[in-house]
């Protein structure tokens, strides 16, 4: 999908674009990160000179990385806070929420810092306290099926689409959702001493830039660490970067894990393609078959 | 005696099933869903009481009378049930025509209307005494409609009451005998029934027994389509999902892969050794494929959905249908026909088409394993459960394929195992 080109045609305006090789084996090679540099030296950074009229000024960078590390310090914090039982945050609808102002438009700056600072220390009260998220049907504090969720949210009935799986008592503990924006749980940080090289690897690095072993990983890493009791895939029709490949992990999740995963379809922007009845249906049937194999088990 | 009652809502059809304390099954009763599953869901209860009298009449006489008196009698059942529904559809047109505006009408069309139902009564009358009456469907819209059609169509006069006219009043007038509670219940008609067979002594006490028994349900469990719309706590409500699959089981107990194909959905269910859901696929939205498909086709083709196997099972080549859409279903057949195909031959190649869509439900659902049992509306078809073993074979090699008669029953039985051990 040509997202930018259309954007460009509808507003009249500069584009610029970094071309971000896919890891396609697995690893970001010496050459991929000296490919996107040279883009970001050559064509990115005259550009917006450009566009804002004000010269490329590398101090002010390295401090706006060092801030945005603070602050994926507490966002880190925030997302391992769902390793607690019950867990204080929904993983999945809720980390839209707290992702948002880092992946847009208060990455680097002293309000970002502050923002992740204070969620950071309300989740830390709830642990403390022993209370779950607060999701829009009130507080979720009786956590029936902590999840994994794989795939973006529905944005045309989100609501809706978080209701389903709060009314049933489940929570999310993890998703891969919430890593489009960086993969900062494993450990990645922007180094504030290497500007352009740690923008490099942010872009490198983000979830659907990895391969399908890689995500894989990633999954079943989550299962184990956040002790969850299935995951669900909700493949939608309008990305590929996600779609592609989810039965392949799907299968081969359950294989290394030996639970059951559930798959639902639907799309991120297209209201015709979000059928509540189907979901619902696909979504009761895996809460009861996770209790039929729990009661199974103790029989 | 303790019972549970199980009820699959479909989207075209509502199953009841009923298990005794053994849990072995006591009774059960299937109708059309009739876009009102409140209703649905009583008539196919009822229904299912019914039978469930039967079963006890047939456990009290078994030493007593010979099981063909008991069919008799429950055949004369069937019709004193048929007639009762027939005189309130008669009923409901007659009053329909004090209504019309054409004073002059009025008469020719009594009169049409009294031949049509005089004969109708006549040819029922014919089919219970025929020892192998012609299969028909199980429900009073369609068995009523297609005698009416067809007798309508005879008598018709397109200068006077036409066949048209005639065709409005019956529309009118089914949908409100379909939805209205009528009294067809064992105690409103076993008498009648009785004395149509000539009131068996043999029988009498075991009539009297059956009739008597308290059924007393001790749980009920809902599934299917329209599950939600049962006046149960959500404890009592389950999966389709999970009862096709226990279900299933119950039914072949080697059961590993399960393929439901229903009105709106199909769904491939994979199960361990206890019945229990291990993996699942079902269509997206989108129901492409599904019963309703060779339902749309029935209607174009203008004959009824159990006639569809039947013709299709007397192609000669297979036609190759690319689009399972629904939607598109009446367009893909016209064009066909309109290319010099035979009907049969593009039967056949719809039946094809849905169970490939079918195969690839199965293989993201991790497979076929032994043994494999369809379920649902569409394994009553015959021409699709030869396409499956074909494609089954052809993909999977040697798998046991089961398809039980009672296969619509699949999801009803499941809830009702639920119900069992929601009561026990």
């Amino acid at each position: 999908m040509k997202w930018f080109e259309l954007l460009r045609e509808e507003y009249d305006c500069p584009t610029v674009f970094l071309q971000v090789p896919y890891q396609g084996d697995g690893q970001m090679t010496a050459e991929h990160r000296e490919f996107m540099v040279r883009q970001l030296h050559d064509s990115v950074i005259p550009a917006l000179e450009k566009v804002t009229g004000r010269k490329y000024d590398e101090e002010r960078l390295r401090e706006n990385l060092a801030l945005s590390r603070q602050a994926e310090d507490d966002l880190v914090a925030v997302l391992h806070a769902a390793k607690n039982k019950p867990s204080p945050i929904d993983s999945y609808f809720g980390a839209v929420y707290y992702v948002g102002p880092i992946f847009s438009a208060f990455r680097g700056t002293p309000e970002g810092v502050e923002y992740y600072r204070a969620l950071r220390h309300e989740v830390e009260q709830r642990v403390a306290a022993g209370r779950g998220p607060v999701t829009p049907d009130g507080p979720l504090d009786e956590q029936k099926y902590r999840l994994v969720v794989e795939g973006p949210p529905n944005w045309t009935n989100f609501r809706e689409f978080w209701s389903m799986f709060a009314d049933e008592g489940a929570v999310v503990v993890a998703s891969t959702y919430a890593k489009v924006g960086g993969v900062y749980d494993f450990g990645f940080r922007h180094d504030p001493g290497d500007p352009l090289g740690t923008l490099a690897d942010y872009c490198s690095g983000c979830y659907t830039n990895l391969n399908l072993p890689d995500r894989i990983e990633m999954l079943v890493t989550y299962l184990s660490e956040y002790e969850a009791d299935g995951f669900i895939i909700n493949s939608v029709k309008s990305c590929n970067s996600f779609s592609a490949g989810q039965l392949m992990m799907l299968r081969e999740v359950e294989r290394r894990t030996g639970v059951p995963g559930g798959f639902i379809e639907s799309d991120l922007v297209d209201p015709r393609y979000f059928s509540a009845a189907n979901i619902k249906n696909r979504l009761e049937s895996y809460f009861q078959m996770i209790d039929a194999r729990r009661a199974g088990v103790k029989a | 005696m303790k019972c549970v009652v199980g009820i699959d809502l479909g989207s075209t059809t509502t199953k009841a099933v009923i298990l005794d304390e053994n849990r072995q099954s006591l009774g059960r009763g299937i109708t059309n869903s009739r876009s009102n599953y409140d209703l649905a869901a009583k008539v196919a209860r009822d229904e299912a009481f019914i039978t469930a009298r039967f079963n006890l009449l047939r456990r009290h006489a078994e030493k007593t009378a010979n099981s063909a008196v008991l069919e008799h009698l429950q055949h004369a059942f069937r019709l004193e049930q048929h007639l009762h529904q027939l005189k309130r559809l008669r009923t409901l047109i007659e009053e329909e025509i004090d209504h019309q505006q054409q004073n002059g009408l009025r008469a020719p069309m009594r009169a049409a209307i009294g031949q049509i139902f005089e004969k109708i009564e006549q040819e029922e009358q014919l089919r219970f005494e025929d020892p192998d009456p012609p299969r028909r469907s199980d429900f009073f819209r369609d068995a009523a409609g297609s005698a009416y059609t067809r007798l309508a169509e005879q008598i018709g006069d397109p200068s006077a009451v036409s066949f048209d006219m005639l065709l409005g009043l019956y529309d009118k007038c089914i949908i409100r005998v379909e939805n209205e509670p009528l009294a067809l219940g064992f105690r409103d008609h076993i008498g009648s029934a009785l004395r149509r067979i000539g009131n068996p002594a043999e029988v009498r006490a075991g009539v009297e027994a059956a009739a008597e028994t308290r059924l007393d349900e001790r749980a009920s469990v809902g599934t299917g389509y329209g599950r939600a719309r049962l006046p149960f706590p959500k404890e009592q409500i389950r999966s389709e999902i999970l009862c096709h699959g226990l279900g299933a089981h119950a039914m072949f107990s080697d059961t590993r892969t399960v393929l439901d194909i229903g009105g709106q959905d199909t769904k491939a269910i994979q199960v361990d050794e206890r019945g229990i859901v291990t993996s699942f696929q079902m269509n997206d939205r989108c129901a492409a494929g599904c019963g309703r498909y060779l339902g749309y086709i029935a209607d174009e083709m203008n004959i009824g959905l159990h006639e569809l196997g039947p013709l299709a099972s007397g192609c000669q080549r297979c036609v190759k249908i690319n689009s399972t859409c629904t939607v598109f279903a009446g367009a893909e057949l016209r064009e066909r026909l309109s290319l010099g195909e035979r009907r049969e031959d593009i039967l056949a190649g719809l039946h094809r088409a849905i169970v490939i869509r079918a195969m690839s439900l199965l293989a993201r659902s991790g497979g076929v394993f032994n043994e494999f049992t369809f379920t649902g509306g569409v394994a009553r078809n015959e021409a699709a459960v030869g396409a499956l073993r074909e494609l089954i074979h052809e993909n999977y090699g040697e798998i046991t394929i089961n398809i039980s008669p009672e296969s619509i029953y699949t999801g009803a039985l499941g809830a009702a195992l639920f119900a069992w051990e929601v009561a026990n």
